[in-house]
């Protein structure tokens, strides 16, 4: 396979995700691509008021998550690994399926709990909604 | 990388999780397990009553099933051996990855048969929930 995705989320299950991501994506010689889904009520469509506390706010939210796939990136360099950030935008199962879809991906990776007790409840895990959804495979890790 | 065990059932999911372990086991020098679970209620009521040679037909069936997904890893380069499980099929694998200490267990998004507007058959939706260590769907 050429390409792998590891969504990251700055939790712990997702550290141990991108550790198993990048060590698969080095043993196949395949690019590591490392993405964030920023995910907030409205994410993927313009705001209905731009006022200036939202764009100050979307922005200290897009430098935390290019920090967070940049972290990921340092921790995992190494000789003959390829690795590529992506922030998307959106509801997270569905941005990283749409991303598999696009950008011919052999394996999508997550951890098996994302952040949020609440969301947790309210709406499953990501990697719950992501298997239903990805038509590429998907490896889930604890 | 050490055991990559495969749920295996003949289903298009399956067919596509054979092939992903197997990528990934040529290239991390591991073995593929591949396991049939036997498709019967076990343990059986007591009031049924098996037909002659049922159990027989099943078996075989699941022996083919498991040749073509040898010569399948075979072909990518990959080490297999087979195993025939009994049981419920989640519990079956779950049980086989603690005992082999597997890397991860993968499964086809639906078994074969299932209902095709089910977007997550139940083998799968069970194993992701109680298997307790990494587990790899494909559609």
């Amino acid at each position: 396979m050429e390409r792998i995705i590891v969504g990251v989320d700055g939790s712990e299950e997702s550290r141990k995700a991108v550790a198993l991501a990048a060590s698969l994506s080095h043993s196949l010689r395949a690019t590591l691509v490392v993405a964030h889904v920023m995910s907030y009520p409205g994410a993927g469509d313009p705001p209905p008021v731009v006022s200036a506390e939202y764009s100050w706010w979307r922005s200290s939210h897009r430098d935390w998550a290019e920090t967070l796939v940049r972290e990921a990136l340092v921790r995992e360099a190494r000789p003959g690994l390829s690795i590529e950030t992506r922030v998307l935008s959106g509801d997270p199962a569905h941005a990283l399926s749409r991303l598999a879809s696009e950008e011919r991906v052999g394996l999508v990776v997550v951890g098996h709990r994302g952040r949020g007790l609440a969301d947790r409840l309210l709406i499953g895990s990501v990697a719950d909604r992501l298997v239903q959804i990805c038509d590429q495979p998907v490896l889930v890790t604890r | 990388m050490k055991n990559l065990i495969v749920g295996v059932d003949g289903s298009a999911g399956s067919l596509k999780a054979i092939a992903v372990a197997a990528e990934i086991a040529a290239a991390t020098n591991s073995r593929v397990v591949l396991a049939h679970v036997l498709p019967v209620p076990s343990p059986l009521p007591p009031e049924v009553v098996i037909p002659p040679g049922w159990i027989g037909e099943l078996t075989e069936a699941g022996n083919l099933i498991l040749k073509a997904a040898a010569e399948q890893c075979t072909r990518a380069g990959a080490e297999s051996e087979a195993r025939v499980l009994e049981g419920a099929p989640d519990e079956a694998l779950a049980r086989l990855g603690a005992q082999l200490e597997s890397d991860f267990i993968a499964v086809g998004s639906r078994g074969r048969g299932a209902v095709s507007r089910l977007l997550l058959g139940s083998v799968a939706d069970k194993l992701l929930q109680t298997a307790g260590r990494p587990v790899l769907i494909a559609r």
